[in-house]
């Protein structure tokens, strides 16, 4: 979900939305405050957080992001590091350092499946929940890109902006859309790792990176690439954890603590998704590389010096 | 000696303060002149840092508390020093090989990935930085002649702190100044038409990124006889948007203007931190969040409004060529 919100910004604004595992993090804060201060039922959690953070990311894009469109990629990427920082320390001194759990029941796993004499445990709310809240959403937006207008002019702007103007698209109006789907995306994100963990500070932050590997991998700007991106990352950091742990016997590596590195594997799939196919598994011709480097290998002219 | 406390309180700003010139100087070799965005300085300072702290500590004795780490080499401060900044170039090198060619904003997510990826060696690895205990007891480069008095202890570090400051200012102008910066800049406003011009541009990225990461290494130097203990929690991969802010502030491209930026940013968190006992208490505890709101704001602020920082870059012109 995370992933899928951070791949829209991008698709129309052209950016790495850094802000976004902050916009995760304010999602939990505000399930958190209607959940445990007002005492409503998570669900209301949930709507709340959807909609404040779908609020937050159309103030920012009026506030900050529309007057940077036409600096480019990287004073946008400056300022939402910064709002970051503001969103990160704004909720640090409202509700303070410590971490928060919902005012919900912990279920204990069920055995769903017994094969042989492994019984395969789920947990009801850590692992259920997630993916159903997960494939509504993906069902959703499926149906919002191919069978409304919106989703039609979501997609034509991101293909080429200029292009959607002069076919009679408020591209404002899309774009502020967009960042709306995006930070509800993100909120209800947020929530859910909130229930996975609890709700701290950091929380967005902390998976960020992974959000980002699953962007990448899945191809930047296409929702449904994120979706497989992510899909592929939690492989992968499984994988890599077994791999890690088989080091740590004494008897292979010795090596301390190996498991703890399993986040870097989620790392070397990005960088080498970024190296071997930047466009990513679903992308288009996505351009990742300044034409410059992609003709790195010119040979390099020699001018002699006083002729 | 017995040093003024006004000394002392100065040597206790000058030395936090020129550790992040340095490491703005550092960045601004990168950013500033040549336009590569990297997010990973935290990591590169963390390197430099440990590097130091590891070659000049004493052996420690083994304790059920203190399982020990790599060190134990008493080196002298110096080739510590030298040591750091090759080994933060280094990093540098190996992680620019792969990554270099992105555009800004996935270099910024790998640089970011990067200093994570240091940061879980630091807690993790024990047996090469002590994990979460970290280093203790590093010592500083003039521990023999200030035994018992602290205060001078600082001075000397702070006037040591100012010396490499003005070395790496210096050796960084002469750099920027030169052809080769110019080279950098043509590459900054510009890739396309520098290479038409016939430079190669990745070498000279490559060049720029390498040395100024060793800069970094070299504030990491400072730092870790500085702080005397280190842990892996200082190098908070966020940190490394502060130094953006010095830069920014400062007038990115313009290497006085940086150290101007340093300098001013510290100067208000070190008023941050000595108005705290005069403000009233709600404020106070909430004295370090808002120190970050104020920074972020600041950020955007300032990129939305004043990109170029105080000191703006000055248009180098260069006489014209009389045969």
């Amino acid at each position: 979900l995370g992933a899928t919100g951070l791949t829209l910004v991008f698709a129309i604004r052209k950016f790495a939305n850094f802000a976004h595992g902050e916009m995760m993090t304010f999602g939990a804060y505000m399930a958190f405050m209607i959940n445990v201060i007002l005492g409503l039922h998570l669900v209301w959690g949930f709507v709340f957080a959807a909609l404040t953070v779908g609020l937050l990311g159309v103030g920012m894009e009026l506030l900050v992001f529309r007057r940077l469109a036409d600096r480019g990629a990287v004073s946008a990427l400056v300022a939402s590091i910064g709002i970051t920082l503001i969103l990160q320390n704004v909720v640090n001194a409202t509700f303070g350092t410590s971490p928060h759990v919902y005012a919900i029941v912990h279920e204990s796993d069920i055995v769903f499946l017994t094969i042989g004499s492994v019984p395969l445990r789920i947990n009801l709310l850590k692992g259920i929940l997630p993916i159903s809240v997960a494939a509504a959403m993906i069902l959703l937006l499926h149906a919002l890109f191919t069978r409304t207008i919106l989703g039609k002019s979501m997609r034509a702007t991101a293909d080429n902006p200029d292009l959607a103007r002069a076919s009679g698209i408020r591209i404002r109006n899309v774009i502020h859309t967009t960042w709306a789907i995006s930070g509800a995306l993100g909120g209800l994100a947020g929530v859910l790792l909130g229930i996975y963990t609890d709700v701290r500070l950091g929380l967005g932050f902390q998976v960020l990176l992974f959000v980002f590997a699953a962007v990448i991998v899945g191809g930047l700007g296409s929702p449904y690439g994120a979706m497989l991106g992510g899909l592929i990352v939690g492989l992968a950091i499984e994988v890599a954890t077994a791999f890690l742990a088989w080091l740590e016997r004494p008897g292979v590596l010795g090596l301390e603590s190996a498991t703890q590195y399993r986040p870097i594997a989620a790392f070397v799939i990005m960088i080498l998704t970024l190296l071997i196919r930047p466009q990513g598994l679903a992308g288009g011709k996505a351009v990742i590389l300044p034409t410059s480097s992609r003709r790195f290998h010119l040979p390099r002219v020699r001018w002699r010096h006083g002729s | 000696v017995t040093l003024s406390p006004a000394v002392v309180d100065f040597a206790n700003f000058l030395i936090p303060a020129s550790i992040f010139a340095i490491l703005a100087l550092g960045l601004n070799l990168q950013w500033g002149h040549t336009g590569i965005f990297n997010a990973g300085v935290a990591a590169f300072l963390a390197v430099g840092t440990y590097t130091t702290a590891i070659l000049i500590t004493a052996p420690a004795p083994m304790t059920d508390q203190y399982p020990g780490h790599l060190g134990g080499f008493s080196w002298p401060f110096w080739a510590a020093a030298f040591a750091a900044m090759l080994l933060a170039g280094l990093t540098g090198l190996v992680i620019a090989i792969p990554i270099l060619r992105l555009r800004a904003d996935y270099f910024a997510i790998a640089t970011l990935a990067l200093a994570e990826t240091i940061r879980l060696i630091l807690v993790n690895a024990r047996g090469l930085t002590g994990g979460t205990i970290g280093v203790l007891d590093i010592p500083r480069p003039f521990d023999r002649w200030t035994v018992g008095d602290p205060g001078l202890s600082d001075a000397y570090l702070a006037a040591l702190a100012a010396g490499l400051l003005l070395m790496a200012f210096l050796g960084l102008e002469y750099l920027t100044r030169s052809p080769w910066g110019r080279v950098l800049r043509g590459i900054r406003e510009d890739e396309e038409a520098t290479l038409a011009l016939g430079k190669n541009t990745m070498w000279f990225r490559l060049q720029a990124f390498v040395i100024g990461c060793a800069v970094m290494g070299l504030a990491g130097a400072i730092l870790a006889p500085l702080v005397r203990f280190l842990e892996p929690n200082q190098f908070d991969p966020l940190a490394t948007f502060a130094i953006y802010v010095m830069v920014i502030l400062g007038g990115s491209g313009n290497n006085r203007g940086v150290i101007f930026g340093a300098f001013l940013f510290y100067s208000f968190d070190w008023v941050s931190v000595r108005v705290k006992d005069y403000l009233p208490e709600v404020i106070e505890a909430k004295i370090a969040p808002i120190r970050l709101i104020v920074i972020g704001l600041l950020l955007v602020l300032l990129v939305m409004f004043r990109p170029e920082g105080l000191l703006k870059e000055k248009k180098n012109t260069y006489p014209p060529v009389t045969r």
